[in-house]
C-alpha cells in the first residue's frame, strides 16, 4: 500500500477486498488490486482456511497489475501449502494473460537467493588488517617504480614533460598561496593569543618570540601547509588519474607508447617538490607576520624588538628543517595520489574512495616522516 | 474491455522551452493514445530527450501545458506527495541504465518499492523478484552487483526497475545502444511482449533503425522546434517532402531495414 496516506487518503482509494464466502467455497476478489490499494494483511486470513476446493473469483476487480498478481499468487500458494485446493480462477479476458504471466514468478523459500552472505566482526578485522598489509606492499612497489622512473630523467633519450611541472606548479602551488598563507597567518595570531597569559605570568614576555619561532618554523607550518596541500592538490591528483582510469585514457597512453608514470605521475611530483618549499617558505613569513602583529598589542613587544631577537635567538637551522621536510611531504603528496588514482576501479564509487583514501594516507605518511625527522635531527643535534 | 481508449494519455499542448533566451521547443503540440509504441526521432539536438525530461518533470517548462491522463502536471508542486504519486504512473530507463552500483540487482529494483509502499521487506523482495523474472533475467545475476553483469544483462536489470511501481507509461532513451544484435533484437522482442502483457505505452528515443521498424507503431518526428510529422512507420518513411527525414530512412543504411521490414508490414496490413 503507498507509504505516505494518511487515514483521510486511505478512504478515497478503491482498497483491495476479499471476501470469503464458506457456503459456497468461493473466495471474491474485488476492488482496485493495484500496488497503491493493496494491504499486505489480507493475506493473513488465508492461513487457516477450511482444507477443500475453491473457487476464486476475480471478476470483479477493477484494476490489477503484476503487484496484484503477486498477492494473488501467493494465496494460492499459501492455501495448496495449508492443502486447500483451488479449483479454478475467473478472471477478466484481459487480466487472464497478466496472470499467466505472472505464473511461477515466486520467490520460494528454498531459493538461493534468500542465503544472505555474512561475515563475523573477526573475519571483518582480519580482511583489513590483510588490506592494509596489501596496500603498503603495493605502496611500496609504486614508491621503486616512480624511483627508477624518476632515475632515467637523467638519460638524455627520455625527456621531461616541462609543460606537466609548470601546471602543477600553478595549480598546487601559486593557486594555493594565498589559502596556506592566511591559515599559517592565523595560526600564528591563535598561538600567540593562546600563550600570551602564559609568558606574561612569569615575565618572560620576550620568550614568546623564541616559541614562536621554533613551534612555527620548525614544526607548525611545514605540517599544516603539507596538510592543505594533501588535501587541496593531492585529492585532485587522485580524482584525475582515476577520471583517467575509469574512461580509458591511461590504457590509450600505453598503447601509443607513453608511459602513464613519466607522463602523469613524474610532472606531479616533480612540480611539487617545487611548489610546496615555495609554499612553505612564504607560510613561515606570514605566520611570523601573525604573531609579530599580536605580539605588540599583547605582550608590549614591538614589531622591531620582535624581528631583532628573532634573528639574535631563533637560528636559522630551524628554518632550515621545515624547508628540509617539506620536500619529503611533497614527494608523498604526489606519489600517494597518484597511486590511488592508478587504484580506481571502473564504477563510480570506487573514485570517491580512493580521494579520500588519498587523503587519509598522505596525512598519516605526513605525520609518521614528520615523527622520524624529529628525532634524526635530534640526533644530529640541528 | 475497461481501458478508456479514446482518452489521450499524454497530451503536450503549446510546448516552450527556453534555455539562455533561445528556443528549443516552441509551440509544440504532441497527442499520444495508450497502449502504443511512439519513437520520437530528430536530429542531434533538437530537444528530444529535453521533451521526455519535461514530461516527467525533471525540468521546468517555459511556456505551455503537459497532462498526463487529463490531469495538468506541469503546474504540480514536486514536493507534494500526491505528485510523486502521479509521476509514479510514469517511469524512465536512462541511456547508461543508471542502476546504483553501490546496490546489487535485486536491491536495485527493490529500492523503488520500498520507498513508495509499506510492504514488508521479504515482500518487497519477491515483489522484486517477480519484475526481473518477467524481463527475463537469469537468476544467477540477482545477487550480483551491476558492474559484474553484461550490458545486455544491465539494460535488462534498468527496466526491470522501471517496471517496479507498475507504471503506465514507459520512456526508453536508446534502449538497444550499446548492445550487440543479439542482445538488442531480444530486448525489442521483450519490450514487445511486456507492452502486449502489461497494456504499457512506450515512448522511447533510438537511433536504432531496426529496433524502430520492429516495435514502433508511430513516428513523431522532431525539428523547427515542433513536431513536424506524426505517423505510422511506414508512412514516415515515404515522405520525400521531408529531406532529412527521408534520407533517415532510405540513406544507404536505413534502405536495408526498411526494405526488409516495409513488405512485411505491408503484407500484415493486406
Amino acid at each position: 500500500m503507498y507509504k505516505k496516506m494518511n487515514a483521510k487518503g486511505t478512504a478515497k482509494l478503491n482498497l483491495a477486498v476479499v471476501n470469503i464466502d464458506q457456503a459456497t467455497k468461493t473466495i471474491f476478489l474485488s476492488g482496485s488490486w493495484g500496488w497503491i490499494s493493496i494491504n499486505e494483511n489480507i493475506l493473513a486470513q488465508f492461513a487457516n482456511l477450511e482444507a477443500c476446493e475453491w473457487l476464486i473469483d476475480g471478476r470483479k476487480i477493477v484494476e490489477i497489475d503484476t503487484t496484484g498478481f503477486h498477492f494473488v499468487h501467493k494465496m494460492i500458494n499459501i492455501m495448496s501449502s495449508k492443502s486447500a485446493k483451488v479449483s479454478q480462477v475467473l478472471l477478466v479476458e484481459e487480466d487472464q494473460k497478466l496472470y499467466d504471466l505472472t505464473q511461477h514468478f515466486e520467490l520460494c523459500a528454498n531459493n538461493t537467493l534468500n542465503e544472505l552472505p555474512k561475515s563475523s566482526f573477526l573475519s571483518r578485522v582480519g580482511e583489513s588488517a590483510l588490506d592494509l598489509w596489501r596496500t603498503c606492499l603495493q605502496l611500496t612497489a609504486f614508491f621503486g617504480q616512480l624511483c627508477t622512473t624518476v632515475a632515467t630523467l637523467f638519460k638524455r633519450d627520455y625527456p621531461l614533460y616541462v609543460r606537466g611541472i609548470v601546471d602543477t606548479i600553478s595549480t598546487a602551488g601559486i593557486k594555493g598561496v594565498l589559502i596556506s598563507s592566511l591559515l599559517c597567518f592565523l595560526i600564528g595570531v591563535n598561538l600567540t593569543y593562546q600563550m600570551a597569559p602564559q609568558f606574561v605570568t612569569y615575565g618572560a614576555n620576550i620568550y614568546v618570540v623564541n616559541f614562536l619561532g621554533i613551534s612555527l618554523l620548525r614544526e607548525v607550518t611545514p605540517l599544516l601547509t603539507a596538510i592543505i596541500v594533501a588535501g587541496r592538490t593531492g585529492s585532485a591528483i587522485a580524482a584525475t588519474i582515476g577520471t583517467m582510469k575509469v574512461q580509458e585514457e591511461i590504457d590509450a597512453l600505453q598503447t601509443m607508447g607513453i608511459s602513464p608514470m613519466r607522463r602523469l605521475v613524474v610532472p606531479q611530483v616533480i612540480g611539487l617538490v617545487i611548489a610546496l618549499p615555495i609554499l612553505t617558505m612564504l607560510a613561515d613569513v606570514s605566520s611570523m607576520l601573525g604573531g609579530m602583529v599580536f605580539s605588540g598589542p599583547l605582550l608590549g613587544i614591538e614589531p622591531k624588538l620582535f624581528l631583532v631577537q628573532l634573528q639574535s635567538s631563533v637560528s636559522i637551522n630551524n628554518f632550515w628543517v621545515g624547508i628540509v621536510k617539506s620536500f619529503f611531504f611533497a614527494w608523498i603528496i604526489g606519489m600517494v595520489g597518484s597511486f590511488c588514482g592508478f587504484h580506481v576501479k571502473a564504477n563510480a564509487d570506487s573514485i570517491g574512495i580512493q580521494t579520500t583514501r588519498s587523503v587519509v594516507i598522505s596525512i598519516c605518511m605526513i605525520i609518521f616522516i614528520d615523527a622520524l625527522f624529529a628525532i634524526l635531527f635530534k640526533a644530529l643535534g640541528v | 474491455m475497461r481501458d478508456n481508449v479514446g482518452q489521450p494519455i499524454i497530451e503536450i499542448k503549446k510546448l516552450g522551452t527556453q534555455f539562455n533566451g533561445e528556443w528549443i521547443h516552441k509551440d509544440l503540440d504532441l497527442t499520444i493514445y495508450p497502449n502504443r509504441i511512439v519513437t520520437i526521432i530528430g536530429a542531434s539536438g533538437c530537444g528530444k530527450t529535453t521533451l521526455i525530461r519535461e514530461i516527467l518533470m525533471l525540468q521546468p517548462i517555459s511556456a505551455g501545458e503537459i497532462h498526463l491522463m487529463g490531469e495538468e502536471i506541469s503546474k504540480y508542486n514536486l514536493e507534494d506527495p500526491y505528485t510523486k504519486r502521479v509521476l509514479s504512473q510514469m517511469a524512465m530507463m536512462f541511456q547508461q541504465g543508471a542502476l546504483y552500483n553501490s546496490n546489487t540487482v535485486l536491491e536495485n529494483v527493490m529500492f523503488p518499492i520500498l520507498e513508495y509502499t509499506d510492504f514488508s521487506y521479504q515482500t518487497v523482495r519477491e515483489l522484486a523478484y517477480q519484475k526481473l523474472r518477467l524481463t527475463g533475467l537469469n537468476e544467477v545475476a540477482y545477487n550480483k552487483y551491476p558492474k559484474e553483469i553484461s550490458p545486455g544483462m544491465q539494460k535488462r536489470v534498468a527496466l526491470a526497475r522501471t517496471l517496479a511501481l507498475d507504471p503506465k507509461v514507459l520512456f526508453l532513451d536508446e534502449p538497444t545502444a550499446g548492445l550487440d544484435p543479439n542482445s538488442a533484437a531480444s530486448f525489442d522482442e521483450l519490450m514487445l511482449n511486456l507492452h502486449d502483457q502489461l497494456g504499457l505505452t512506450v515512448i522511447m528515443i533510438t537511433h536504432d533503425l531496426d529496433s524502430i521498424w520492429r516495435t514502433s507503431h508511430e513516428i513523431v518526428y522532431l525539428s523547427n522546434k515542433k513536431v513536424t510529422l506524426h505517423d505510422s512507420v511506414l508512412n514516415a518513411s515515404n515522405r520525400p517532402d521531408i529531406p532529412d527525414l527521408y534520407q533517415y530512412f532510405n540513406g544507404e543504411r536505413g534502405v536495408v531495414s526498411k526494405g526488409y521490414y516495409s513488405k512485411q508490414q505491408e503484407r500484415c496490413v493486406e
